[in-house]
């Protein structure tokens, strides 16, 4: 499960490849948006489809608020995992129990400083340029930890736009992003800020 | 008629000798568990037979850490060693490293899901929260760091057995299952650890001459393989193997010394080697009979008896000392004379030592008791060797004495000549006896359990660095489950598990693993069945399955209908670990251990099943530490006891106040014993209060010698008490140096008490 949280919050928070494209978020700030997320199960007639509100920020964490099809919250931080179907805590994982959790927070920030040095040293691919966009396809024994993934494929253009998930089974995840925008940390609500409470 | 006798008894000691000598080499059966000096009765019968169990299943363990900053460099170091041990069937083949233990676990349990649901999921909907399991699922279904695939939400679309693996003990390991290996990663190492389970005994010589090199040539080749490989390692034979080698070391340097002394003495002092072989053979026909006979009453020998045990061979050189001194007389002139002459302080010797051993036996403590036969039966066949075997041994003729050092004893002799009459002893005893009482508070008791630790402490670091890493907080508490079917222990366990849940819960337990969590009672599973059925599936399945676009062939059709049982688990290899937790599993009846963790609360536990005659809480820890209480408190009372007996004994010889005057001499070097060693700083440990039964022991003899020779015959009777304190003090002197606690308190009590007996014996001198 933290790979795959390695590989999501990069692309979610992904700054832009070029140069002229750079969209930093520094560590005061947060990124918000939306998302759609379409899940192709293999032997399903028709996608699972979820919609929802993300945040993340520099060294504190992520959350993933999914409104439909009913309110579910992922919060991710150096502490740990919480997951929270209606307000109810359904699943709640120190981060002791995943060591891999500090690879994802370096990861995280030099992916939100724009360091693509970082990037290029830990999937070996670079991007592809086309009018205004760029996409980046990684093989997934490019990644560390060996994700049950095929493949994964990014597209973006300031942000990152659409991050496709091909797993092993045949199954495999489109997830679409809008409305990304830069926000002063004052400016999160309460139940915006991702921060576990409570507990270990 | 002599020499017939003699014969008969020297094959009795060659059939003990070679039968010890046997049961070495197969396996000594060393008894090193400090728990199997308890009293036995307090415990039922089938505690005691899954203790036993579950010691041997430990001792089977060996556990292997390897560390590199590399992954792929640590799991080839770990898997070669590991192949190269199972390659020679040191190690059992199925418990290598390489195997996804926990997949096929997975393979085994999926197929019996429907029975099967995690801790939560069985409140939830017992409550009637069947929407509330059924909105889990979906949230764990939409999240984008899903593991579950559309195969598996095809066939278990509430993801109720991901759900039910999550809460299986042993996920609060710090280990990882990576690429077919445990491992965990901290500052810049991997690590990789791996379980083997021996395939010989480990406590087993010939078996560990085998196992030490070949592991020892592994390690030391892939080390040169990978230099900067870090190999840790735990395990019963490597302890065996470590504190026999400890013992050896120190065996051999005190055991070479004490010997050399002891025969240059007895060759300065009698000019030929004949007085030499007979104490050997006094000494090696007493540890001969005293192990077989303890092996053959108790199964095993403890460590405890063994380290007492060589306490006898202070005594049997005593024996041969004074038979041998009988050459200065002048009134024995044949080795049957020399018999007659030492024959009365002898027996009266022996048979007040026996007794006084004996009453070690009257406690129902199995380590008091072994000590007791050990001892007992030791002194027995060396005094049997001395009177049958030596007249007819013995060839030499007499010696004359050396004045110099006769006339040099005479003088601690007469020390005495202004106490000698019995009131004058007895005022001696009196004040020696309140001195005592009013120095009692300098002795420092101290039970301390380390004091015990005799085991190397380089291999004591590799354990304790291994549980750091694994995580495992070696809980020394657990508990104990008995019935007379897997069924009915699984039920029982399930009730206890409710229970542990609320301390959990509580935050008073951190965990607990038991063989029900994994695979629930029959019961358990037909419960759980319905409950699915009734709370989940029929109401909520088809609306779910619209939600997240399944059909109606999705669901639970094809999961077995009949239960799941521990022993097909075991069949087919996949629970390895439950193999820890089933401590019986016969016909006639089954124990299944529940292990916890965490324990932060032992009163609260204490109090779960203790009205039930099948559930038994256990708490080593505490049993380690008041077990060195109670039998330092019992080896005082018990040489009371033995004091008190030895007085009647000898009341059938001698008039009260002549017994008493007697006794008086080894009873002021007991009880000004440990108030000198006080003086010094020391404290007072059970092992003191042994040696302090010991220099009664001795120091008895050395009295009943003195008393027993004629007035003109006491300047040799001493001259042998002597020499027997001089080679006493080089036997157990030493002994004092250890570097081993129990062994150096030991040594130091014998030191000081047996030179004190010793000075104190001429009291004993019978007035005409």
């Amino acid at each position: 499960m933290r790979t795959w949280l390695v590989v999501l919050s990069l692309f979610i928070a992904f700054p832009g490849l070029a140069e002229e494209m750079t969209a930093e978020v520094p560590s005061d700030q947060a990124l918000t948006g939306r998302f759609v997320q379409e899940r192709h199960l293999s032997g399903f007639d028709v996608p699972i489809k979820s919609e929802g509100r993300f945040v993340i920020v520099p060294q504190r964490g992520l959350l993933w608020r999914t409104e439909k099809p009913f309110e579910t919250a992922l919060t991710i931080t150096p502490q740990g995992i919480l997951q929270t179907v209606a307000g109810q805590e359904t699943l709640r994982l120190p981060a002791s129990r995943f060591p891999a959790m500090g690879t994802l927070r370096e990861i995280l920030e030099s992916s939100l400083s724009g360091n693509l040095a970082v990037l290029e040293q830990r999937f070996g691919t670079k991007p592809v340029y086309q009018d205004g966009q760029w996409s980046l396809d990684i093989e997934p024994d490019q990644v560390a930890g060996g994700l049950p993934l095929r493949k994964i494929r990014l597209e973006g253009s300031v942000f990152v736009d659409r991050v496709e998930l091909q797993r092993n089974g045949g199954d495999f995840d489109v997830i679409s992003f809008s409305g990304q925008k830069k926000k002063a940390l004052s400016e999160l609500k309460d139940d915006e800020i991702p921060e576990i409470k409570g507990g270990s | 008629m002599k020499g017939s006798g003699s014969f008969l008894w020297l094959a009795v000691v060659a059939f003990s000798a070679l039968y010890v000598l046997f049961r070495i080499w197969t396996g000594f059966p060393l008894e090193t568990n400090i728990l199997a000096l308890l009293p036995d009765q307090t415990e039922a019968a089938w505690v005691r037979e899954a203790k036993a169990r579950m010691a041997d299943k430990v001792a089977q363990r060996v556990v292997v850490v390897v560390a590199h900053e590399e992954f792929d460099k640590a799991r080839e170091a770990i898997r070669n060693i590991v192949d190269g041990l199972s390659g020679d069937e040191l190690v059992q083949a199925e418990t290598s490293v390489a195997i996804s233990r926990v997949e096929l676990l997975i393979s085994d349990l999926f197929p019996y899901r429907a029975g099967l649901l995690s801790q939560t999921d069985r409140t939830h909907l017992t409550g009637g929260e069947g929407q509330l399991v059924a909105e889990k699922a979906m949230a764990q279904i939409l999240s984008p760091f899903a593991i579950a695939d559309g195969a598996m939400i095809r066939q278990d679309p509430f993801l109720i057995f991901p759900r039910y693996l999550a809460g299986l003990p042993g996920s609060s390991s710090k280990l990882e299952q990576k690429e077919g290996v445990l491992t965990t990663h901290a500052e810049g190492q991997h690590y990789i650890v791996a379980t083997l389970v021996l395939n010989g005994e480990a406590f087993a010589q010939n078996f560990q001459r085998r196992f030490i090199p070949r592991f020892a040539e592994l390690v030391s080749d892939q080390k040169t393989r990978y230099p900067k490989l870090n190999v840790l390692k735990t395990g019963a034979i490597f302890y065996a193997d470590g504190s026999i080698r400890n013992g050896q070391k120190e065996a051999s340097t005190f055991g070479a010394l004490s010997i050399v002394g002891i025969i240059l003495m007895l060759l300065f002092i009698f000019k030929g080697v004949q007085p030499i072989y007979l104490s050997l053979l006094a000494i090696g026909a007493g540890l001969a009979c005293g192990m077989a006979a303890s092996i053959v009453i108790f199964g095993r020998v403890h460590l405890m008896a063994l380290v007492f045990g060589a306490g006898l061979i202070g005594i049997s050189v005593d024996y041969a000392i004074h038979y041998c001194c009988e050459r200065f007389s002048r009134e024995a002139l044949s080795a049957q004379d020399r018999l007659k002459i030492v024959a009365p302080g002898l027996t009266l010797g022996m048979i007040s030592s026996v007794i006084g051993f004996l009453t070690l036996a009257w406690a129902p403590f199995p380590g008091l008791r072994q000590i007791a036969v050990f001892s007992a039966v030791g002194l027995v066949a060396s005094y049997l060797t001395v009177v049958l075997v030596f007249p007819t041994l013995d060839k030499a003729s007499m010696l004359s004495a050396d004045t110099r050092l006769f006339s040099a004893l005479a003088r601690i002799r007469t020390l005495w000549q202004g106490v000698t009459s019995n009131i004058n002893s007895m005022v001696l005893l009196a004040v020696v006896v309140a001195g005592a009482g009013a120095g009692l508070n300098f002795v420092k008791p101290d039970d301390d359990i380390r004091k015990l630790q005799v085991l190397p402490a380089d291999l004591r670091h590799q354990e304790a660095e291994i549980r750091q890493l694994s995580g495992l907080d070696n809980a020394t508490q657990f508990f104990m489950i008995s019935g007379k079917t897997t069924e009915a222990v699984l039920q029982v366990e399930e009730k206890v598990a409710s229970e542990l849940s609320e301390l959990v819960a509580q935050g008073k337990l951190g965990d607990f693993s038991s063989v029900a969590r994994t695979v629930p009672s029959q019961k358990r599973q037909t419960e759980n069945r319905a409950l699915l059925s009734d709370a989940l599936l029929k109401p909520h399945l088809s609306s779910f399955l619209r939600s997240i676009g399944g059909n109606s062939e999705f669901g639970y059709q094809d999961a077995e209908p009949g239960t799941l049982t521990p022993q097909q688990l075991a069949d087919s290899g996949g629970a390895a670990f439950l193999d820890l937790l089933i401590l019986q599993s016969s016909d006639r009846a089954v124990v299944h251990m529940v292990s916890l963790s965490g324990v932060r609360d032992i009163p609260a536990l204490e109090q779960i099943g203790r009205d039930r005659e099948d559930i038994r809480f256990m708490d080593q820890g505490r049993e380690w530490s008041s077990v060195m209480q109670i039998y330092r408190v019992r080896a005082l009372s018990l040489l009371a006891v033995a004091v008190g007996l030895v007085w009647a004994l000898l009341g059938f010889r001698y008039r009260p106040l002549q017994a008493a005057k007697l006794i008086a001499a080894p009873l002021v070097a007991v009880v000004s014993t440990p108030l000198i060693l006080a003086a010094f700083g020391g404290s007072f440990t059970f092992f003191n209060a042994m040696a302090l039964l010991l220099v009664f022991v001795i120091g008895l003899d050395y009295a009943l010698f003195y008393a027993e020779a004629a007035e003109d015959h006491r300047d040799i009777s001493f001259f042998a008490n002597a020499l027997s304190t001089l080679s006493t003090i080089l036997a157990f002197g030493l002994m004092s140096f250890s570097q081993v606690y129990a062994v150096h308190a030991f040594g130091i009590t014998i030191l000081v008490g047996i030179t004190l007996a010793f000075v104190f014996s001429p009291l004993a001198a019978r007035n005409a």
